[in-house]
């Protein structure tokens, strides 16, 4: 499902050179749930994203579902990044002005995607937020923040899942309920590559690969 | 879930910056707006003062025109036509004529349409020693009314002096002791007194009259003449100097000497009174321009400054917009937006900041012009009324209103551009990394 070859990243501020990324391999296959860990800075949100489709390494190649992105046009990109991909964040990012059912309706407006307000209603019920659909991310706790954010991923029915420390912002049991949906996605025939350094992660996943200064220094089959 | 959604809704929930901008742009519209109010109330209640200015005068020419036409027609005013030739200075000195023109003009000045003359009297007069009592003298011959065909003559002015008879002046009859009916030999012709005068104190007191026949009979002079005294005439004009004209238009070699009268100081009354309403209009019409200049610089210069200073505003409310969304730019982007769906989203934000505010600012552009326009007029809170503001040039309004509800979003827009170009531009990973709630 997704395929990365050799991808580099270096970024130049101030004259100063950081190689965040120095080669780095990684596939991750349907139904598999792939964590990456490492200390902080060593590059694991710059491979997140390099992989994503949303930024382009300096070297490398990147494969969605037998497509590269950063060979595609802007418009076709967004296709590529609507209908496979689904993105979680540490920081939720839920759009503020919107309540919980449109934070998941939202990805409607994504390129070729379809309005379903039925969709969006069963992932609400799915996790546990029925009772919320009207209420504004500023009402809600950090786990049902993530949650609505998990809705949001799913809400296209993507092949593959990439989350930045979707745990980072939770407490154990809330850790817990997120990373069990994504190992049920993964379960149900879906890719999911997570980046994190919470150890917890790795006990829902069936791969971890370890990054050190932007190289992948061990990798291990849970 | 589509853009426009998106856009009511961010909207909804930052109320007062979107509330500001449109504010903004409002008052920037309406300063244009009411500015234009104002210079077309100025530009209508000019009018208007010109208009009762001009109203009022045409009364108090017309009162005054009836004025001096009933002067002119009672009390008229009288002219003496002179043979060109005739030395004016001599004539004033002598009151009385040396030089001859043609009998038949008398007849031509009486066909002419010219003026109204009651009474025309040819006359031929020489001054002369009379050999039969050694006195200077004064002859005229005379003629008495010459028919006006175009007025019927009423009673003659002056009594015409039969043939064979004279009228002799005072001071003559006096020291000559002569008595009417009695007989007096003038050049050595027999005249019977027809009437001896009072006393007048001028030269009538040595002056004979004799029929105008026997005097160019006597003085070798026939079908000559030395003036024709036109009395009371009457014309339309009132005005000596056109008559002048026209006279010696008629009768060629021929001048035109006015004798005062009442009439024709009215009708200089007139005349000035007629001057100083134009000049008094054309100062009125000086001052309203100068005021609308003075107005005009004003609207320009505020107009000016309100809409550079709005500009500023709503570019940095759009710019602190855009900024603090630069992260909803990269979910967006992550979710698979097109980056022209997010640049609509915020443009159509900016454009309907635009129409709300340019519909905004026309009511009260109108609103403020109308009643800052009272104000500045400053006769006790009278103003223009929107009707008689749109009375007449409706079509230039709807041409003003439809351009700013063009403009204004175009012009927000382009105020919301350039960040929100930046923003889309810039790598969603960066914004990513650092920036969320
Ligand atoms: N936009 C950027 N400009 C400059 N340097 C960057 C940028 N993004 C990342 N870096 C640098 O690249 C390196 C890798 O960063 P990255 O965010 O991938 O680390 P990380 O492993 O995700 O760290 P953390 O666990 O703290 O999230 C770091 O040294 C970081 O400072
Ligand atoms: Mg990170």
């Amino acid at each position: 499902m997704l395929e990365v070859t050799n991808i580099s990243k270096r970024f130049v501020k101030d004259g100063i050179i950081i190689h965040a990324l120095c080669g780095v391999d990684i596939t991750v296959g349907s139904g598999e749930f792939v964590v990456v860990s490492g200390a902080s800075g060593s590059g694991k949100t710059t491979l997140l994203l390099g992989a994503s489709g949303l930024m382009r390494p300096d070297g490398g190649e990147v494969v969605i579902d037998g497509q590269r992105p950063y060979e595609l046009a802007d418009n076709a990109r967004s296709g590529l990044l609507a209908s496979k991909t689904g993105f979680v964040f540490q920081q939720f990012h839920l759009i503020p002005y919107l309540n919980v059912i449109d934070n998941v309706l939202v990805r409607s407006g994504a390129a070729g995607s379809r309005f379903r307000r039925g969709r969006g209603e069963e992932l609400i019920g799915k996790f546990g937020l029925s009772e919320r659909v009207k209420h504004y991310p500023a009402q809600l706790s950090t786990g049902e923040k993530q949650r609505v954010a998990l809705a949001r991923a799913l809400y296209n029915e993507p092949k593959l899942i990439l989350a930045d420390e979707p745990t980072g912002n939770l407490d154990d049991e809330n850790s817990r309920i997120v990373l069990g949906y994504l190992s049920e996605f993964a379960e149900n025939g879906g890719a999911v590559l997570v980046v994190s350094h919470d150890s917890k992660v790795s006990e829902f996943a069936g791969r971890c690969i370890e990054l050190e200064c932007g190289k992948i220094v061990g990798e291990k089959v849970v | 879930m589509n853009i426009r959604r998106l856009v009511f809704k961010e909207i909804a929930y930052r109320k007062v910056n979107f509330a500001l901008s449109v504010v903004c742009v409002a008052v920037a519209v309406a300063s244009v707006v009411g500015a234009m109010v104002v210079l077309k109330g100025h530009d209508v209640r000019t009018g208007e003062i010109l208009a009762a200015k001009g109203a009022e005068t045409e009364k108090q020419m017309k009162a005054l025109d009836g004025d001096v036409a009933r002067s002119m027609l009672k009390l008229g005013f009288n002219v003496v036509v002179l043979p060109k030739d005739q030395n004016l200075g001599d004539w004033y000195a002598d009151d009385f004529g040396a030089k001859y023109m043609p009998e038949e003009y008398v007849e031509r000045l009486a066909n002419s349409k010219i003026m109204t003359v009651r009474h025309l009297l040819p006359s031929l007069q020489q001054k002369l020693v009379w050999p039969e009592t050694k006195r200077t003298i004064i002859l005229i011959g005379t003629r008495g009314e010459v028919p006006n065909i175009h007025k019927s003559a009423k009673k003659p002015l002056i009594e015409p002096v039969a043939w064979g008879t004279i009228v002799v002046g005072y001071e003559l009859h006096q020291s000559l002791e002569l008595k009417a009916d009695e007989t007096v030999t003038l050049l050595g012709r027999e005249f019977t007194i027809a009437k001896c005068h009072g006393e007048r104190g001028n030269k009538d007191d040595i002056t004979l009259w004799i029929h105008l026949g026997q005097a160019q009979e006597m003085l070798d002079k026939e079908g000559k003449i030395s003036a024709i005294l036109a009395l009371e005439c009457a014309c339309a004009w009132a005005d000596i100097a056109k008559v002048r004209q026209e006279i010696c238009g008629l009768l060629p070699e021929t001048q035109v000497v006015e004798k005062g009268s009442q009439a024709i100081a009215r009708a200089e009354t007139r005349k000035r009174v007629a001057e100083e309403a134009t000049a008094a209009m054309e100062r009125e019409k000086q001052f309203r321009g100068n005021l609308k200049r003075g107005r005009e610089n004003f609207a320009s210069v505020l107009v000016c400054v309100v809409i550079a200073a709005c500009a500023f505003i709503v570019g940095a409310l759009a710019y602190g917009n855009v900024r603090s969304r630069r992260w909803e730019v990269g979910v967006l982007r992550s979710m698979g937006y097109r980056s022209k769906q997010i640049l609509g989203l915020f443009l159509s934000k900016a454009a309907l900041t635009g129409v709300l505010g340019g519909l905004g600012g026309i009511v009260i552009g109108i609103a403020s012009g109308v009643a800052g326009f009272g104000y500045l007029e400053g006769n006790g809170g009278e103003t223009i009324g929107v009707s008689e503001l749109f009375a007449g040039s409706y079509e230039s309004w709807m041409i003003l209103f439809v351009s700013i509800i063009v403009i204004t979003p175009v012009f927000s827009a382009v105020a919301s551009w350039i960040p929100s170009v930046a923003a889309v531009r810039q790598d969603p990973a960066d914004i990513l990394c650092t920036e969320g709630v």
